[in-house]
C-alpha cells in the first residue's frame, strides 16, 4: 500500500511540474504545426472581399475625443503633406508648393480629382476649413502625437483661398521649415462639419479621403475598415481588414502562431525575443521597419558631477551599444551617438565609440578616487518595449567600472513624472521620438540653454556656441545653411552629450508570409493598401 | 415573516455607513495616491515632455487646486445626480465607460460564477460521497494542484493548449461567447477549487451531529442523509465564499482581461491606476464598492434563508 501511494504520489507530482513548466515556460515553436499541414492551409484560397485579420497593442481608433479620430496607418484620412523614405517633404493631398522670399507666405497647390468618402470634392474650401480647425486646437488631445497649433504652425494668420485648387497660408514671421512641420497629423485633412466649429473636436466620425473607410469601431476590441472604391489613388488589394487590439504581447504571439491574426503592426508590435522565436517557423517573417524612435539615457546635471562634460563622455564610452543592440535586442536596432534621429534628411553618420579605458581616466580625471552613486530610473511601460531593465542591469555593471554604482529602478508613468518634475531622476531612460523630423526642432529641445527638455529634466547643458547656431537656424531660409547648421550641432551634442543616445529603434513586424504579402513594400511605414493574400483570385 | 423582514431592513440600514464610508475611502485614494493628474494629461503624448505653465495651466482647468473638501462636495453632488465625473486623461464619462464594459465583465463574472458553484457543489458533493476513497485522495490532491497555479499562468497555459495547440478557442478577445470560455476557466478553476474543498469539510463536518445520527438510527443511507439533511446546511460558508468571489469578479479581473484583451471594468481600472486619473479610480472604487456591499447583502440573505438560525441569531 505504501508503495503505491509513494508511485501515486510521484506521478501526481510529475504532472503538478509538466503542468507547472508548461503554463510559465516559454513559447515552444518547435511544435508548430508540421510543415504539412503548413502546406495544406496555404494553399488555402482568398477572394480580395476575405477579411483579413491583423492586431496592434493599442487602439487604432480611439475616436471622437481623439483630435485625429484614428491613426493614419488605417488610412481613413490622408494630409497635405508627408514624408518620403529619407525623410523628405512628400506631397499627399498637396501636389505642389511654393514660398516667398522671406517664408512667410505659403502657397499649395493642391491635387485635383480627389474624392472624400461621402462623394463630396477635396477642394481649397475644404483646406481652408481644416485651417480653421486648426487654429482652434492649442492643445488638441491625441494619444498619438498632441495638436499644438502654436508649435505646429507659429505665427499663423490664416489660409486664403486663391481658387479652387490653390491656397495661401499667411504667418507673422518666417517659417523656413513649415512642410516638416505639417507632416502626417498636423496637416490632417477632413471633410467639415464634423467637429465642433468652437473646440475642434469632433461631434460624430470624420471623413477622409484614405484608401479605407472606417465601418466598426468596437471600443477596445477591434476596428473593421473596408476599402473605398472611389479612392484616388491606387487601390487597396484587399477589400475588408479587421485591426484587433490585443494589449499582451504573448498573447499576441499566440494569436499569430495559431494563425488567428495575420501580422502585427503599430508600435512595439512584438518583442525580439517573442520575435526571434516565431521566425524559427518558416510561416513567418519580419519587415523590420525604421522608426523616428531613439532610445537615450538622459543623465541629470543640475548639481551633480554629470554638468562635466568629460564624466558624460566617461559614462558614454563605458557602454557598448553594439552589445546591447546585438545581444537584448536581437540585433534588431542601431546603435548611435547621434542626438539626431536618422530619419531625418539632415541626420549625419558620426562615429560610435566604446572604450573603457579612457572612460575609466576620463572619470577619474572628473571623480579623482571617490565612488558616486547614481539612481537610474525607466518608466514600466517600457518592459512591454524591450528587455530596459536587463539593458540597464548591464549599464549599471559598467558604470561600477568607472566609480559610478548604479541602481536600477522602474516606476509608474505618474510617479515618473512627479520625480521628473522634482528632479529626482539620476539617469532616466526614455525613447523620444522625432515627430516632425525637423532637426531645429528636436535640437533645440535638449541643446539649447533654454530648451524645454535641457530644463524639464535638469540636464543644465549650457553652450553659448550651441545656442548661437540654433538662434541662426531657425530663421535661416538657405536650406544649404541650414544643413550645415544642423551638422555642426550634431558633431557638438556627439562630442558633449547634453544627452547619450543609445540606439534607433526599428519597428519588428511579424507577419504570416504564407498566407499575406506586402508588408515587405515598406522600410519606413505600412500601408495596408499593399497588403494582399499570397493565393487570392 | 417578521424575523425575516427585520433581520433584512438591519442588513440593509448596515449597508448605508458602509457605502457612505466607500465614498471617502474612493475620494481619498485619488487624494493621497502619488503622482499629479495635470502631469499625466499633459504628458499623454509619450514622446513629448509638458512645460511647467501648460500642466499648471491645465491643474486650473480641471480644477484641482480647489480646496480638497469643496472638490469632494463637487464629487457626490454629481455623484447623487448620476455623474461620476470625466476622465482626466481623455475626456470620456467615467459612468458612461463603467456602464459600457460592465457588460463584459458581467458576462464574465456570470459564466465564472456558474463554473464555480456547479464544480464547487458537484465536487464537493462527491468527495464528500466517495471520503477516503483513491478517489477523493486523487480529487484533493489536484485541487492542491490547481490552487497553486497562479492565475496568469494558468491564463497562458490555456491559451498555449486551447488556441494553439488544440484550435479550439480564439486565444483572446471579446467578440463571441467563446472568447469568454478561456478567461472565464482562468478566473474560477482555483476558486472552484475552494469551495470544493470548503463544502467537503463542511459535510464532513455535518456527518458528526446529532441530528445525522438520527437519521442514521431510521435507517437513511448516507448518501440520503447528504443530499436531504447534511448538505443544506453545509452550503453556508461555500455561499459566502461565492459570494465575495463574486463581489470581486465584479470588480473586474485585472490580469485576466489584459492576458485575454477582454475590455472590462478590471482593465479600466488599471489603466485609470497607471494614469492616476483619480476621477476615473474613484468611479471604479465606488462601483464596485456598491457591487460588493450589494452582493454581500444578498449573500447574508441567502445565507439566512438556508439556515434559520443565522437570522434568530442576528
Amino acid at each position: 500500500m505504501k508503495m503505491k501511494l509513494k508511485r501515486l504520489f510521484a506521478l501526481l507530482t510529475g504532472a503538478a511540474l509538466a503542468l507547472s513548466l508548461a503554463a510559465c515556460g516559454s513559447p515552444d515553436s518547435a511544435q508548430s504545426p508540421p510543415a504539412d499541414s503548413v502546406q495544406t492551409e496555404s494553399a488555402a484560397v482568398h477572394t480580395a472581399e476575405d477579411q483579413l485579420v491583423l492586431a496592434g497593442a493599442r487602439t487604432l481608433a480611439p475616436g471622437l475625443e481623439d483630435v485625429y479620430f484614428s491613426h493614419k496607418l488605417l488610412g481613413a484620412w490622408e494630409p497635405l503633406i508627408s514624408v518620403d523614405e529619407q525623410g523628405n517633404p512628400m506631397g499627399v493631398l498637396a501636389e505642389d508648393w511654393a514660398r516667398n522670399e522671406d517664408a512667410t507666405v505659403w502657397t499649395f497647390y493642391l491635387r485635383q480629382g480627389v474624392k472624400f468618402q461621402n462623394g463630396e470634392d477635396f477642394n481649397a474650401d475644404v483646406v481652408v476649413e481644416n485651417f480653421n480647425r486648426y487654429k482652434l486646437m492649442e492643445s488638441g488631445y491625441s494619444q498619438y502625437t498632441t495638436f499644438k497649433v502654436k508649435e505646429l504652425y507659429p505665427g499663423l494668420i490664416g489660409c486664403e483661398k486663391v481658387d479652387d485648387y490653390t491656397v495661401k497660408v499667411s504667418f507673422t514671421d518666417p517659417i523656413p521649415r513649415l512642410l516638416f512641420n505639417m507632416k502626417d497629423t498636423a496637416s490632417c485633412i477632413f471633410y467639415p462639419g464634423s467637429w465642433d466649429t468652437e473646440t475642434g473636436y469632433f461631434v460624430e466620425q470624420p471623413v477622409g479621403t484614405g484608401p479605407y473607410m472606417i465601418q466598426t469601431v468596437a471600443e477596445d476590441e477591434y476596428v473593421d475598415i473596408t476599402a473605398f472604391d472611389g479612392y484616388w489613388g491606387e487601390p487597396a488589394r484587399i477589400k475588408n481588414i479587421r485591426v484587433r487590439i490585443i494589449t499582451d504581447p504573448q498573447t499576441r504571439y499566440a494569436a499569430l502562431d495559431s494563425e488567428e491574426v495575420m501580422g502585427v503592426l503599430d508600435l512595439g508590435a512584438m518583442p525580439a525575443a517573442l520575435g526571434d522565436e516565431l521566425l524559427k517557423d518558416d510561416r513567418f517573417a519580419m519587415a523590420v521597419q525604421t522608426s523616428n524612435i531613439t532610445h537615450f539615457m538622459l543623465l541629470k546635471g543640475e548639481d551633480t558631477p554629470f554638468s562635466d562634460v568629460r564624466l558624460r563622455q566617461a559614462v558614454s564610452l563605458a557602454i557598448d551599444r553594439q552589445l546591447i543592440v546585438d545581444q537584448l535586442w536581437g540585433g534588431y536596432a542601431k546603435p548611435t551617438q547621434n542626438l539626431v534621429n536618422r530619419m531625418c534628411p539632415d541626420w549625419v553618420e558620426l562615429p560610435v565609440e566604446y572604450d573603457m579605458d579612457r572612460a575609466r581616466e576620463l572619470a577619474r580625471e572628473v571623480l579623482g578616487e571617490e565612488r558616486i552613486t547614481l539612481d537610474m530610473y525607466t518608466r514600466s511601460l517600457y518592459l512591454d518595449r524591450g528587455p530596459y531593465k536587463e539593458m540597464m542591469e548591464y549599464i549599471q555593471s559598467q558604470l561600477a567600472q568607472i566609480g559610478i554604482d548604479a541602481t536600477v529602478n522602474i516606476i509608474d508613468s505618474s510617479t515618473y513624472s512627479e520625480m521628473s518634475k522634482a528632479g529626482e531622476l539620476g539617469a532616466n531612460f526614455m525613447t523620444h521620438g522625432m515627430s516632425n523630423l525637423n532637426a531645429y526642432h528636436f535640437l533645440n529641445l535638449y541643446m539649447s540653454s533654454n530648451g524645454s527638455y535641457n530644463q524639464s529634466q535638469h540636464l543644465a547643458y549650457h553652450n553659448p556656441k550651441a545656442d548661437e547656431l540654433l538662434a541662426e537656424m531657425s530663421t535661416t531660409l538657405d536650406d544649404g545653411r541650414f544643413h550645415e547648421l544642423a551638422v555642426e550641432l550634431q558633431e557638438i551634442a556627439n562630442t558633449e552629450l547634453p544627452v547619450i543616445p543609445l540606439f534607433y529603434d526599428t519597428s519588428n513586424l511579424i507577419y504570416n508570409q504564407q498566407q499575406i504579402t506586402g508588408y515587405e513594400d515598406f522600410s519606413d511605414h505600412l500601408d495596408l493598401s499593399h497588403l494582399a493574400w499570397v493565393n487570392m483570385e | 415573516m417578521r424575523q425575516t423582514m427585520l433581520y433584512t431592513i438591519k442588513k440593509l440600514l448596515w449597508t448605508v455607513p458602509i457605502l457612505v464610508g466607500i465614498t471617502f475611502l474612493a475620494f481619498g485614494l485619488g487624494l493621497i495616491a502619488r503622482g499629479d493628474p495635470a502631469t499625466n494629461r499633459a504628458s499623454a503624448d509619450p514622446d513629448y515632455i509638458p512645460t511647467e505653465a501648460e500642466i499648471q495651466a491645465l491643474r486650473e482647468e480641471l480644477g484641482l487646486d480647489d480646496p480638497v473638501l469643496v472638490q469632494y462636495g463637487r464629487w457626490m453632488a454629481g455623484m447623487v445626480r448620476g455623474d461620476l465625473g470625466q476622465s482626466l486623461i481623455d475626456d470620456k464619462p467615467v459612468l458612461g465607460e463603467l456602464l459600457r464594459l460592465l457588460p463584459n465583465t458581467l458576462l464574465l463574472s456570470v459564466l465564472a460564477l456558474a463554473v464555480i458553484a456547479v464544480a464547487g457543489l458537484a465536487g464537493g458533493l462527491l468527495l464528500a460521497l466517495f471520503r477516503d476513497s483513491v478517489l477523493d485522495l486523487l480529487g484533493r490532491v489536484l485541487l492542491v494542484l490547481l490552487m497553486s497555479v497562479p492565475g496568469f499562468c494558468m491564463a497562458y497555459f490555456l491559451i498555449w493548449l486551447l488556441a494553439q495547440k488544440l484550435h479550439i478557442l480564439p486565444t483572446s478577445g471579446a467578440e463571441s461567447l467563446a472568447s469568454f470560455v478561456m478567461p472565464c476557466l482562468a478566473v474560477s478553476i482555483g476558486s472552484a477549487c475552494v469551495v470544493i474543498r470548503l463544502l467537503r469539510s463542511s459535510i464532513l463536518g455535518e456527518m458528526g451531529k446529532n441530528y445525522v445520527l438520527t437519521a442514521q438510527a431510521k435507517g437513511l443511507r448516507r448518501s440520503q442523509i447528504i443530499l436531504r439533511h447534511g448538505l443544506r446546511n453545509a452550503l453556508t460558508p461555500s455561499v459566502s465564499y461565492v459570494a465575495n468571489t463574486f463581489g470581486g469578479l465584479l470588480g473586474g479581473s485585472m490580469i485576466t482581461e489584459s492576458v485575454f484583451s477582454v475590455p472590462g471594468i478590471g482593465s479600466y481600472a488599471l489603466a485609470a491606476i497607471n494614469n492616476r486619473d483619480y476621477i476615473a479610480i474613484q468611479g471604479y472604487v465606488l462601483f464596485t464598492g456598491f457591487a460588493f456591499v450589494l452582493t454581500c447583502l444578498l449573500a447574508d440573505l441567502l445565507c439566512a434563508w438556508l439556515n434559520p438560525r443565522i437570522r434568530l441569531e442576528g
